[in-house]
């Protein structure tokens, strides 16, 4: 299933017919008289890791915070598994399964990694003592260790404070938690910036085993031989809006540099103006 | 729950997890002790300190060590320990409060006035003084998460305003000719404890349990590491932080109360300075005005050891000039300490 | 403390701002004449700043200060004053703030001699005549007068009575002092201790500041009582010294073993000494304070009669002469029976 090298033909990239888990249609973001998006589109289907890649200023960051319920957005629409959403707030996100890891605000240092893994989400005891509050942290504990062990992410120990672990670690442990609480689609903001080589191999590991556990990603990323590596398709924005669609397996990182900056489009001028 | 949502085990990992921990299980000891080590340092060093002039105050003076002293030791800190761990709540949310010394004077002389000119009993006036305290702590938490006024700012205005009211609502002369009962709370003693420190050590025990072991605790940590982390969890932040100014302002009131009542009226100049007393146990025992660190006990050991130093000064009849200084020294060393720990937890991640 | 002050140089600036503005209008006073040697005619408006608000001897100078406004009819006494003590800074800014405000004569105790020096001057080159009552500043001009007790000699008193109530033998006594650095503490520290010279029988064991706190007075006199238990005697020179030392002797159980002289005459301090608890008061006579600095301003503002000091005098008070006429005049002064004979 493959067009010319280069461009993808039309369409999602996986072809069962069942809705995108997570679809952004034409979506409209302005900040006073600047037009940030001008009718976005998005889509990821389950299963599968979306590169969201732009130049700067080309509307990633803003298209994400729409799509995490962080700015609700002026127009346009939000589909989760094809039904209409409105995203007032991060919460109302994370309700319909969406999880985001911002870029440096993501974990609390002094709190144990455990504390993290259920920040907001902790497990109470039973009974009265939880009805006031009491944590079951030998759960907690056993919990993260699980999930930690499942997604491949070493910590020295569950109880380790956030503040002493290794920049990789701390980053694969704040992937973790939107992986394992995300029910359709993770959303990783420049996720491996700040890394060195080995912690971003780290950090591609869980984005890996979150897709083969039937989690869908979407990586908004500067690098593009990651990109690349990781990704099962790449989206591109441009001024505002898409403007080109590939399979990751089809592109060079020079395909997606041209994409960047304009010199190669898949998708057409008026893209927006037909949803 | 992650665990029955969580990914499929993936084999590999399992084993390369499994090659890692039995290389790793010795390193683990090791992590495992230095990390509780480092997280206990500041405590370590205040509890030393404290060991240490112990020691050396009993050498120096026959009278120290008695139970008389120790009793006397345990009546003077109860105040100031019961404000200190309202401050240490705060300092971990990142925030600070320079109002409890009028906020504690407010609820001493409110207390003082109910029993004097409405008969109230001194329980009674223990629970108006609290409200009073809850109050107080009420507007800051509202100033500081509703208006998002910085912490220090509120709570100056607080520090202003609270002792304005003081002063008019006492004609700024002392509240006297009070009932003996109403020494009770700070002078009473149960089964040779005095009153004072019981009520001390049920704040303390209290406030640890739920900072420790609840939700709420969990989160006022979560505020303070990392506020818009905590905002993004979907922990209800202006209701959560509002909700600490108010439990610190009714422990601030339930303080005030027992100094009052420990002196026997209510005085409209208690407390001036009592911030930086506060603020001083909390940061020597080891909460960092950073936020996200700091725990009760040793906020309390940092309260004795600044009530051990007056305490001794005044045995060996030291001038107050230098029990100022000594307590100054302690400030700094404990803060350096905190920094160098926290340096070097930098320097490893 | 370092914040409070703080807080007070932002009202500095506020303050100067506030005196800038009223500048004009001050130098006009000028030829009103509210200086020297002219008279004002009509309602007199006077400001009376004590040294900090919230005790009772305050207010008791408040009280003769608004007697002698009430019996020399049409003047308005205008009563402000800081919190604390140690504000002097706060308490330059409102005196300037009463100068801007074109008070016809302030009369006021200074926290602090040399710092409120300057703000005399400022007063007096506006035009504005200052009395002082209690604390003076140094150095005084000579057209401002004081009203005020003989600290050193009172104190020199109490360290008689002290002696005279322990009798013979050799005795350790305490000094509970209340703010360290002021003059009126001082002055009181260093007559009890040129008194306790003359009587070589009783040893100053110890001696803490109470910083005018009641909890901090009883804190520091369980101290000493717990350092030395033969302790047989205690001055504490000020209401709230006197209030936590006694409550400190009561606790430990040696209430009317360890003689207490105090200072001051709060209701407490009077039921105490009722009780037995206090030995003796040393009492000044603020009602006469705050009646002769307005009396005499008065008079100076309408009729142009030079202010001069004068010693307002000390009663000691003991269980035996308090309920007699003269002493209950200066412990409940009331304007119908003013305290104010010479």
């Amino acid at each position: 299933m493959s067009a010319g090298r280069g461009r993808t033909s039309r369409g999602p990239g996986r072809g069962d017919g069942a809705p995108p888990v997570l679809e952004a249609r034409g979506i409209v973001k302005r900040f006073g008289h600047v037009e940030a998006l001008r009718g976005a589109d998005f889509a990821v289907h389950r299963g599968e890791v979306v590169a969201l890649i732009g130049d700067n200023g080309a509307g990633k960051s803003t298209l994400i915070k729409v799509l995490s319920g962080a700015q609700p957005q002026d127009g346009g629409e939000i589909l989760v598994d094809g039904r209409p959403q409105r995203f007032g707030s991060p919460l109302d996100a994370r309700r319909a399964g969406v999880e985001t890891v911002y870029q440096d605000l993501a974990v609390a240092d002094d709190l144990s990694v455990a504390a993290n893994l259920y920040l907001g989400r902790e497990i109470r005891r039973r009974g009265l003592p939880g009805r006031l509050g009491l944590l079951d942290k030998r759960a907690m504990r056993r919990g993260a260790a699980a999930a930690l062990e499942q997604l491949g992410v070493r910590v020295p120990r569950v109880t380790t404070p956030i503040a002493m672990l290794s920049g990789g670690q701390r980053q694969s442990v704040a992937v973790a938690r939107a992986v394992v609480w995300a029910t359709s689609v993770v959303i990783l903001d420049e996720p491996t910036a700040a890394l060195g080589v080995v912690q971003t191999a780290r950090v591609l590991e869980v984005i890996e085993r979150a897709r083969d556990a039937g989690r869908s990603v979407v990586l908004v990323s500067h690098n593009m031989p990651q990109v690349l590596e990781v990704a099962d398709r790449v989206e591109v924005m441009r001024l505002g809006r898409r403007t080109a669609r590939f399979r990751a397996a089809d592109v060079t990182t020079d395909d997606l540099v041209a994409a960047m900056t304009g010199a190669l489009a898949t998708e057409p001028e008026d893209a927006a103006d037909l949803h | 729950m992650p665990v029955s949502r969580s990914p499929r085990p993936d084999p590999s990992a399992t084993a390369a997890t499994a090659v890692e921990s039995v290389t790793g299980a010795r390193d683990r000891f090791r992590e495992s002790l230095r990390e509780h080590l480092s997280s206990a340092v500041s405590e370590f060093t205040a509890a030393t300190a404290l060991i240490v002039l112990f020691v050396a105050l009993s050498l120096a003076s026959p009278h120290f060590l008695t139970a008389d002293n120790l009793f006397n030791i345990g009546s003077q800190t109860a105040v100031i320990a019961i404000i200190a761990v309202a401050q240490t709540m705060i300092i971990i949310t990142k925030g600070i409060d320079l109002s409890v010394g009028a906020v504690a004077a407010l609820a001493g002389v409110v207390g003082a006035i109910v029993v004097r000119d409405l008969g109230f009993t001194v329980w009674e006036a223990t629970a108006v003084a609290v409200g009073v305290g809850a109050s107080a702590g009420l507007v800051n938490g509202l100033l500081i998460a509703g208006a998002r006024l910085p912490p220090f700012i509120a709570t100056l205005g607080m520090m202003s305003a609270g002792r304005g009211l003081v002063f008019i609502i006492t004609g700024a002369v002392g509240v006297y000719s009070l009932p003996e009962s109403f020494q009770l709370l700070g002078n009473g003693e149960i089964a040779g404890v005095p009153f004072a420190v019981a009520v001390t050590a049920a704040v303390a025990l209290g406030s640890a349990f739920l900072l420790s072991q609840t939700r709420f605790g969990q989160y006022v940590y979560a505020m303070g590491s990392n506020m818009e982390a905590a905002r993004r969890s979907g922990i209800a932040v202006r209701r959560h932080l509002t909700a600490v100014y108010v439990l610190a302002g009714a422990l601030v009131g339930l303080g005030g109360m027992v100094a009052a009542s420990r002196v026997n009226s209510g005085q409209p100049n208690y407390g001036i300075g009592l911030e930086l007393d506060v603020i001083a146990a909390a940061v020597i025992g080891g909460a960092s005005l950073f936020g996200g660190q700091g725990r009760i006990a040793g906020t309390l050991i940092g309260a004795f050891l600044i009530a051990v130093v007056r305490n001794g000064s005044v045995l060996l009849d030291i001038s107050i000039h230098y029990q100022q200084v000594i307590v100054g020294l302690i400030i700094w060393a404990a803060v350096y300490f905190d920094q160098f720990r926290r340096r070097r937890l930098e320097a490893r991640g | 403390m370092a914040i409070d002050s703080r807080t007070r140089s932002g009202l500095a600036v506020l303050a100067a701002l506030a005196a800038l503005t009223a500048g004009a209008c001050v130098e006009v006073r000028d030829d009103s004449g509210g200086g020297d040697g002219g008279t004002v005619d009509g309602p007199l408006e006077i400001a009376v700043v004590p040294k900090a608000v919230g005790h009772e001897f305050w207010s008791t100078v408040r009280a003769g200060a608004e007697c002698a406004a009430e019996l020399a009819g049409d003047v308005t006494v205008e009563w402000d004053g800081v919190s604390a003590e140690t504000d002097v800074e706060g308490q330059v800014n409102l005196i300037q703030n009463f100068v801007t405000q074109e008070v016809d004569g302030i009369v006021y105790a200074a926290t602090d001699a040399a710092a409120l020096a300057p703000a005399t001057q400022h007063a007096l080159d506006a035009g504005v005549p200052v009395a002082m009552i209690d604390s003076g500043t140094d150095p005084q001009p000579d057209e401002v007068p004081l009203y005020a007790t003989d600290n050193r000699a009172g104190a020199v008193e109490a360290a008689n009575l002290l002696a005279q109530a322990l009798g013979e033998g050799e005795h350790d006594v305490a000094l509970i002092e209340f703010q360290p650095g002021s003059q009126t503490n001082t002055e009181r520290v260093e007559g009890f201790t040129e008194g306790l010279a003359q009587h070589g029988n009783l040893n100053l064991v110890g001696q803490q500041p109470s910083h005018s706190d009641v909890n901090e007075a009883r804190r520091v006199t369980e101290d000493i009582l717990t350092a030395n238990p033969d302790l047989a005697g205690i001055f504490a020179a000020n209401e709230p010294s006197v209030l936590g030392a006694a409550q400190a002797v009561e606790a430990a159980g040696k209430s009317g073993e360890v003689v207490i002289i105090g200072w001051d005459a709060a209701p407490d301090e009077i039921a105490g000494l009722r009780d037995g608890q206090i030995a003796a008061l040393v009492v000044q006579n603020p009602f006469r304070m705050g009646f002769f600095g307005v009396q005499n301003m008065v008079e100076h503002l309408r009729e142009g009669t030079p202010m001069t000091s004068a010693d307002t005098g000390v009663t000691f008070v003991t269980r035996e002469n308090i309920d007699s006429e003269e002493v209950q005049a200066v412990l409940e002064p009331s304007c119908d029976n003013p305290p104010v004979g010479q």
